[in-house]
């Protein structure tokens, strides 16, 4: 960063007062409605109040990250699924993850960038940052980008301008031996640029603590995802999207204990037989471009309109916690190799080529969660999801499961056409399984 | 019959535009009304459906079921049923030819393609995003510039001899395009045919993305300019009909769609109408028009 800012050359004065305070307090707002919603919902376990919590905005989970900054603590923000979490909590430091769902910061980002058909999550999480939108992206001492999509890669570059970045290498072509060394080495990069940060040492037994905490969260998750797979789901899709993305901004050991509660909740609403969601919902599997809290918009429409999301495969959602990091040796390199296994291989973002293992995954969790249809949602300029539509969609007709592809931006100007859609899609599940009945088969 | 509900059901379709509203009887249709949507549809909607039943001499006890679709379906407080117009288009459309494999509703806001499977239930369906190209508020933006009446519009097209060629790919576009060509002194009727024949090939693109080479089916308001089925029969490419009222097709299946026992819904139409007495046949529903290229 030697040559300056390259982005925006004069920042000081750039953005006005009034603008400031205007995208504070839309997002403010923003979140405020969406959690409103969400705590509306039918049966909704008690233990759900404490991950609303982390994520409210200026919450209790933002004062504690303050004082942890305030006392010297380092934060590390994240910008993909990607990024080793047991790495930077080894370091002592806190992860947080920065991909932004709110609205309003758009469009500071659009008056640098221009409306170019930019992918919004990226153009919030600029804009956050660059107007001060968020209390919880201030404290953020460096940044951790994997370069996965074009998007995320020109973002994490633009950030430079603001924070230091640990720009890391993602191999987009996942074949073979030379794709998972190359990620050990961009590992033991970011490993060597945590120690510069937090100036200590990352030893082979902090990662081993760590890697068990969170091979114990991808326990809850899995035990939680075995919950959902319920006839009676007690827990809305919604819920378990917010509970798996608390995750990425929560103390992974007080995320545990807090889970344990939440599971054994719905276990009794299970027995007693209490689900979310209206009877007779059809059973949805949410796919496509990420979704962060609190851009909730698609599934909310989804769950108001008669469908449950029993599953999903976003990377803000089922894929942040799927899988475990399997420890195969002691020795430092094997450490290494264990955790690139875990966040290099299951990955299925778009981004990588073959990405075979997305439809496997998806198929699979057709068959065991009993879906009905899929709903596939891109952000407007992801350009990987739309290409990878047609041909998911290709292959879940082969299977008779339907699909529907919708296209949204971050703002509320599309929730009524989306609405249509997503209840004729509804409809049209409900149709198929009545006739299903009525031929004598059975319901999945 | 079911239970002490009247013998009719009514359909109504909430526009963008206009909202039409269909009285079935059994499934014999038996009154029609379209009026322009207001600012409050749901008023509207039950002040036409008063004036329907007034000029065919029934009272609301008569209708059994009311059956809401279109984008304003969830306005009307009265309704029995609310349905989305992909669902209802679908059903109307399989009523009235069970052979048809997509349905195409070129509606005043939105155009849906829907492909059919077994027994009327559509298996897939695609919709225009945010853009409004080949919907009827385009074709009224595009009469507007060109000052003719929009029922005028498909007449005037069919006189053309050499089609102007219009590209653009937006409404805003398109206007200031056919305002360039009207400059140029281009006449109205060529300009007219190049749009028809831009909307067709769009519509055409989206039918083709479901991939089916079955019989199609063109329902919606913008299937009543004539201008426009034309140029779709040429590029469809496959079998294509048109319905005589394509406007009523939504309200049509929405009727259908009240929820009266099974076994009735599930009977053919033909084997419906056997023992049928003194119902008022009217047939303005039945007449398909043919195209075939």
């Amino acid at each position: 960063m030697e040559e300056g800012p390259r982005y925006l050359k004069d920042r000081e004065g750039y953005f006005s007062e009034e603008q400031r305070e205007r995208t504070k307090k839309r997002s403010k707002e923003m979140e405020a409605q969406t959690s409103s919603v969400l705590k509306k919902q039918r049966n909704r376990a008690k233990a759900m109040s404490y991950f609303d919590e982390v994520h409210k905005y200026g919450g209790a989970r933002y004062l504690e990250l303050k004082e942890f900054h305030e006392k010297g603590g380092k934060i590390v923000g994240t910008l993909c699924v990607m990024v080793p979490l047991e790495l930077i909590n080894a370091a002592g430091a806190e992860s947080v993850r920065m991909c932004s769902g709110y609205y309003e910061p758009v469009h500071p980002a659009n008056e640098l960038l221009g409306d170019a058909g930019l992918c919004p999550m990226v153009k919030s999480t600029l804009g956050s940052k660059m107007v001060s939108s968020n209390p919880l992206v201030d404290l953020i001492d460096l940044v951790a980008g994997p370069a996965t999509c074009d998007g995320k890669m020109k973002l994490a570059e633009i950030l430079e301008d603001w924070v230091p970045v640990v720009m890391m290498n993602i191999p987009r072509v996942k074949v073979g031996d030379t794709s998972s060394r190359l990620w050990v080495k961009e590992l033991i990069y970011l490993k060597n640029r945590l120690e510069d940060l937090t100036g200590r040492r990352i030893t082979k037994s902090a990662i081993r603590k760590e890697i068990r905490k969170w091979n114990e969260a991808n326990q809850y998750w899995m035990e939680l995802l075995e919950i959902r797979k319920s006839e009676k789901t007690p827990i809305s899709g919604r819920d378990a999207m917010l509970v798996v993305q608390a995750t990425q901004l929560d103390r992974i050991d007080r995320w545990n204990r807090k889970m344990k509660e939440l599971l054994e909740e719905l276990r009794v609403m299970q027995k007693k037989g209490v689900r979310a969601g209206e009877e007779g919902a059809s059973r949805i599997l949410l796919a496509g471009s990420p979704m962060m809290y609190p851009n909730f918009k698609i599934p909310t429409i989804i769950e108001e309109s008669g469908g449950t999301i029993v599953t999903d495969e976003l990377c803000t959602g089922f894929r942040l916690m799927a899988d475990p990091v399997i420890m195969d040796g002691m020795s430092k390199k094997e450490l290494y190799e264990a955790m690139a296994e875990r966040y290099f291989f299951p990955c299925t973002c778009p981004c990588f080529s073959p990405n075979d293992e997305r439809l496997r995954r998806m198929k699979e969790s057709i068959r065991v969660y009993g879906i009905e249809g899929v709903v596939f949602h891109t952000l407007r300029g992801c350009h990987l999801n739309n290409l990878e539509a047609t041909k998911i969609e290709l292959a879940l007709r082969e299977m008779k499961i339907p699909m529907v592809k919708i296209e949204s931006e971050y703002d509320e100007g599309d929730i009524e056409q989306v609405r249509t859609r997503v209840e004729a899609f509804v409809e049209m599940i409900k149709a198929r399984r009545e006739f299903r009945l009525m031929k004598g088969g059975t319901a999945p | 019959m079911s239970g002490d509900r009247g013998p009719y059901d009514l359909g109504i379709d909430v526009g963008a535009i206009s909202i039409k509203l269909l009285l079935l009887r059994d499934t014999t249709p038996a009154a029609n009304k379209v009026v322009n949507t207001s600012m409050e549809p749901g008023k509207l909607s039950e002040l036409s459906m008063k004036e329907l039943l007034k000029e065919e001499g029934l009272e609301r006890k008569d209708i059994g079921y009311v059956v809401a679709t279109g984008q304003g379906r969830r306005s009307l407080e009265f309704a029995d049923l609310a349905r989305t117009d992909i669902t209802t288009f679908a059903r109307g459309a399989h009523f009235l030819d069970p052979d048809v494999d997509v349905v195409v509703d070129i509606g005043g806001h939105g155009i849906r393609v829907m492909r059919m499977g077994e027994m009327g239930i559509i298996s897939d369906f695609r919709t225009n995003d945010k853009c409004s190209i080949g919907t009827g508020c385009f074709m009224d933006t595009m009469a507007h510039a060109l000052e003719v009446d929009i029922d005028d519009v498909g007449e005037r097209s069919l006189h053309s001899k050499l089609a102007e060629h219009v590209n653009a790919s937006c409404t805003i576009f398109a206007e200031s395009e056919v305002v360039s060509l009207i400059a140029k002194g281009k006449r109205t009727d060529d300009i007219l045919a190049g749009l028809h024949q831009m909307v067709a090939r769009r519509i055409v693109a989206l039918v083709n993305s479901t991939q089916s080479k079955g019989k199609v089916m063109v329902c919606g308001g913008v299937a009543r300019n004539e201008g426009v089925v034309r140029e779709l029969g040429k590029t469809m490419n496959r079998e294509m009909v048109v319905p005589e009222m394509p406007h009523m097709v939504g309200a049509l299946g929405a009727a259908l769609m009240a929820p009266r026992p099974r076994e009735r819904k599930l009977l053919m139409k033909e084997e419906e109408r056997k023992g049928e007495i003194e119902v008022k046949r009217t047939t303005f529903l039945d007449r398909l028009l043919r195209w075939r290229s």
